[in-house]
């Protein structure tokens, strides 16, 4: 009994890890398909990766949509949590619902109610659109690691430090923050990856020379399958994963996710 | 807290009220042109149609059957993981829910290589003898299933894991000294007790499947056969902005009935199941 | 022959032995306790008992069968777990009837026998609740019908009333008892709450460190101690090194730092002059003042401490012999007051008779105690 469900579980991870695994082989592929048969091993799809100019281009996009929303998106969901956690008032819940809101809203919603509300006031400046969209989307991760390390953090630590003379301030700064930094850190990790690889609302707001990483992988994939979008992928998936342990190490994966 | 939620406020809420607006609005461009008054004629055409019928129906179909194998795989992953020994637990959850943090296109990218006509999977049956040509596996709604599936069933491992850690220890030990052997104890006192994880996780999967796009668009069928795929064509080929809007709103809709059902059947019956001892 | 045989069964945890060669005979019917400290052993047996863990060596024999590698849920025994562990999700009649759907019984004869044990336990009627809605005691007593309803052939109890208070849990002890002499069933009772021990059971089984130290019917336990460890646990905490100095059937004389003892000499035990030996006796038998008639077990010392406990107070005496140590006087306020209350640094004569003195098994070791300034 036991071994058929080890032999499942397997099955089941097989299934998992498959696809990413696959994509890393057929990325050294020396041929020029990238499909089976593998008949020589090379590493230059990397390097037409890299010269591939809309590739680049997704990289750079994506990589500095990635990292602005994150910055701007942190403090705000700092303030907020914050906020949330000493306070109550009516009507809080219903804050709470709104702040996580982007999260239920399914992601292609998103995207075209912001097309249209930029196309009605005439936003024309993609990057802006771009940048806003994403700190949207950001806002709700900021915000759910910080509140669930909020809650974890025990709250006579700053009655502790203000009773031995600290401003409001400065126990904040001395006491709250180093506590948080993990909730903090993982939340601005868990942040940037969901921009980077956000589809939905960015299909809607690129333009030719806005373009974000995986709509230019899903543009390659429409017309060949050269392995150089299998390389483009294997960096991504190898960096994603690397990150993910990190987002482990800081707060617990699990906890940070769901 | 103000500045954050001003943000989602005039990021989110409003210009979701004003896509609602739009689903009532004439169709046939890109404007929503209400100087004749609010119409219905969207909505009208898109659930009297045949055409965009079936187009949500099979959605919500498929996202059933996604939903169904994501539960099932997914909680037998998490029930193999509860049950885990401590030293292995944490890399062998970080396993599978690292991908998560992938990107879609990239996830999804995997499974094309895989199914192809020169894929492995083909490549592997027709070594084996069971098929003569490749199969048909790629851009087709099976792709979709299984493409979905991979992407949307951590999340079932993540809710009824953690359902199942507040579960004693010794409530299937308590059955089992009572004479249950260890099937019958998972069945009559574990799997009862995970329902709300279950649900919970259902729900999830259920919503982001009914509107994903990616998979769909990468390893479906060509043509807007699905929701999502279809709205996409609506507003960046047909340019019939309104009826995209109203299928968009339908898909909210049904969203939030879901979460609703769920979350409130889950709430209400099982409430008491969740107060731990 | 023994109904339960529990021999030489041995479990390590990587370094540590959990359970070390502990054997044991229990008799039908037979009320025993195993009692100790955390990390004893006592859980860690009862769960080998019960089949929740393999045992590395050693056998497990129930009515004559060998059930030792028998997985638990044919082994057919009845458990009561620490924290109850009654099913959520079911109500208490479904709770009840579990083990008789895991035997295939027939519903018209599961109801039957369902509705006899919440009689038994008073609890009848309460078929259609579930376990969320009834109070602690209550929970206690589905738990107890659920694991009896069975006929089980041992009944396991895992320290099921830690979690209740006093009274709730003398009233449990009392029905507990009722209900396992009436259904004559074995039982097999964990706790490390000596009064719990010593008021339930026909015989206890005081284990340390994964080793049985003492076997015996609760006043055995109680009055004659076998070694330092079960002597201290129960509270007889005064325990000096000696040397045996004359040993007849009808009394052992002890030399203590140059003073004169005496102890009756224990059943089953040898001993030959100059034989050193550890002696123990109760704070509540040593009497300030001397005994009429007696120069031995008398022993002359300063009071170090007074400590009032409500109903008692514990003297701490230093010894004049050995200023180093001390004996713990332990007397009620009535007595006290009878006596004439003794003050700090007053000297003062403490002794007591032959008989209360026990000589235990071990050996004093280099650095041995003699009564400690703790007091229970």
């Amino acid at each position: 009994m036991k071994a058929v469900l080890v032999a499942l579980v397997l099955m089941a991870y097989a299934f998992i890890f498959a696809p990413l695994l696959v994509v890393v082989v057929v990325s050294l592929n020396g041929g020029t398909v990238a499909s089976f048969p593998i008949e020589s091993w090379s590493f230059r799809w990397y390097g037409a990766a890299f010269a591939n100019a809309s590739f680049l281009n997704g990289l750079w996009t994506s990589t500095w949509l990635a990292v602005s929303c994150t910055i701007v998106a942190m403090p705000l969901a700092l303030m907020a949590a914050l906020a949330l956690s000493k306070v109550e008032f009516a009507g809080k819940s219903a804050v709470e619902a709104l702040l996580m809101a982007p999260l239920l809203v399914p992601g292609i919603v998103i995207g075209i109610a912001l097309l249209l509300s930029a196309s009605l006031i005439e936003v024309r400046n993609a990057p802006m659109r771009l940048l806003a969209a994403h700190v949207l989307i950001a806002l709700p991760y900021c915000l759910r690691t910080i509140t669930a390390s909020l809650a974890r953090m025990d709250g006579s630590l700053i009655d502790c430090a203000m009773s031995l003379g600290a401003s409001r301030w400065r126990a904040f700064i001395h006491v709250t923050v180093p506590l948080l930094r993990p909730g903090i850190m993982a939340g601005m990790i868990f942040a940037f990856l969901q921009s980077f690889g956000d589809v939905p609302v960015s299909l809607f707001l690129t333009d030719a020379r806005n373009n974000t990483l995986p709509l230019a992988i899903m543009a390659y994939l429409e017309y060949g399958v050269d392995p150089s979008v299998a390389a483009m992928s294997s960096i991504v998936t190898v960096s994603s994963l690397a990150l993910a342990v990190g987002l482990e190490r800081l707060v617990g994966l699990r906890r940070a996710v769901g | 807290m103000a500045p954050a939620a001003a943000v989602v406020g005039l990021l989110l809420g409003a210009p979701v009220a004003l896509l609602l607006s739009y689903g009532f609005a004439p169709g046939g461009s890109t404007q929503a042109d209400f100087s004749d008054g609010a119409t219905l004629e969207n909505y009208a055409a898109v659930l009297g149609d045949s055409f965009y019928l079936n187009i949500i129906l099979k959605t919500l179909w498929l996202s059933l059957v996604v939903t169904a194998a994501s539960v099932v795989i997914g909680w037998m992953l998490a029930y193999f993981l509860w049950r885990a020994p401590e030293r292995f637990k944490a890399l062998l959850t970080v396993a599978v829910v690292a991908p998560l943090l992938v990107s879609i296109p990239v996830r999804n990218y995997g499974w094309m290589v895989l199914l192809g006509d020169t894929g492995l999977v083909n490549i592997a049956l027709q070594k084996a003898g069971l098929v003569e040509r490749p199969l048909k596996l790629m851009f087709t709604d099976l792709a979709v299933v299984i493409g979905l599936t991979h992407v949307l069933m951590p999340f079932v491992v993540l809710s009824v894991m953690a359902t199942l850690e507040r579960i004693p220890a010794n409530l299937p030990e308590a059955a089992r000294s009572l004479g249950a052997n260890r099937l019958a104890a998972v069945r009559l006192v574990v799997l009862p007790l995970s329902v709300p994880g279950i649900v919970a996780g259902a729900t999830l999967v259920f919503c982001v499947a009914i509107s994903s796009y990616v998979t769909p668009a990468l390893m479906g069928p060509s043509g807007a056969k699905y929701a999502a795929t279809l709205i996409y064509q609506q507003f960046m080929s047909t340019f019939d902005w309104p009826r995209g809007a109203a299928i968009a709103t339908i898909l909210l809709v049904v969203t939030a009935m879901t979460v609703v059902l769920g979350l409130g059947v889950v709430g209400r019956r099982y409430r008491h199941l969740m107060q731990a001892h | 022959m023994s109904y339960l045989l529990i021999d030489q069964i041995t479990k390590t945890y990587g370094e540590t032995r959990a359970l070390d060669e502990v054997c044991l005979e229990v008799a039908r019917g037979e009320f025993v306790t195993l009692l100790g400290p955390s990390g004893c052993g006592k859980s860690t047996t009862l769960r080998a008992v019960a089949g929740l863990l393999d045992v590395d060596r050693g056998v497990i024999a129930i009515d004559g069968r060998d059930v030792t590698r028998v997985p638990i849920n044919d082994r057919n025994i009845g458990m009561v777990f620490q924290n109850l562990a009654l099913f959520p999700h079911m109500t208490v009649a479904e709770n009840v009837a579990f083990g008789l759907r895991m035997r295939n019984v027939p519903r018209s004869e599961r109801s039957r026998r369902v509705s006899e044990a919440l009689a038994m336990v008073r609890l009848a009627g309460f078929d259609d609740r579930y376990p969320h809605q009834l109070s602690g005691g209550q929970q206690q007593r589905v738990a107890i019908a659920r694991a009896l309803v069975i006929n089980p052939g041992v009944l396991l109890l895992d320290e099921p009333f830690s979690a209740l208070d006093r009274k709730l849990r003398e009233e449990m002890q009392i029905e507990l008892r009722q209900i396992t002499r009436r259904v004559g069933i074995t039982s097999i009772f964990v706790t490390h709450d000596q009064e719990e021990a010593l008021t339930l059971s026909d015989r206890v089984v005081v284990m340390n460190g994964g080793r049985v130290e003492q076997v015996g019917a609760p006043d055995a336990i109680y009055s004659r101690p076998e070694t330092a460890f079960v002597a201290d646990f129960m509270g007889a905490r005064n325990i000096l090194a000696c040397r045996i100095v004359r040993a007849t059937p009808e009394e052992v004389e002890l030399d203590w730092n140059g003073v004169s003892l005496a102890a009756l000499p224990p059943r089953n035990q040898w001993h030959a002059v100059d034989q050193r030996v550890l002696v123990a006796l109760r704070p509540e038998l040593v009497c300030i003042g001397s005994v009429e008639g007696t120069t031995r077990n008398r022993l002359a010392g300063q009071v170090a401490a007074r400590i009032d406990q409500g109903g008692f107070i514990s003297l701490i005496v230093s010894l004049v012999d050995d200023p180093e140590r001390t004996l713990t006087v332990r007397q009620s306020k009535l007595d006290e007051t009878r006596n004439g209350r003794a003050a700090v640094g007053d000297p003062v004569t403490v002794s007591w008779s032959a008989a209360d003195l026990v000589i235990l098994r071990d050996r004093p070791r280099d650095q041995d105690r003699v009564g400690s300034p703790a007091v229970n």
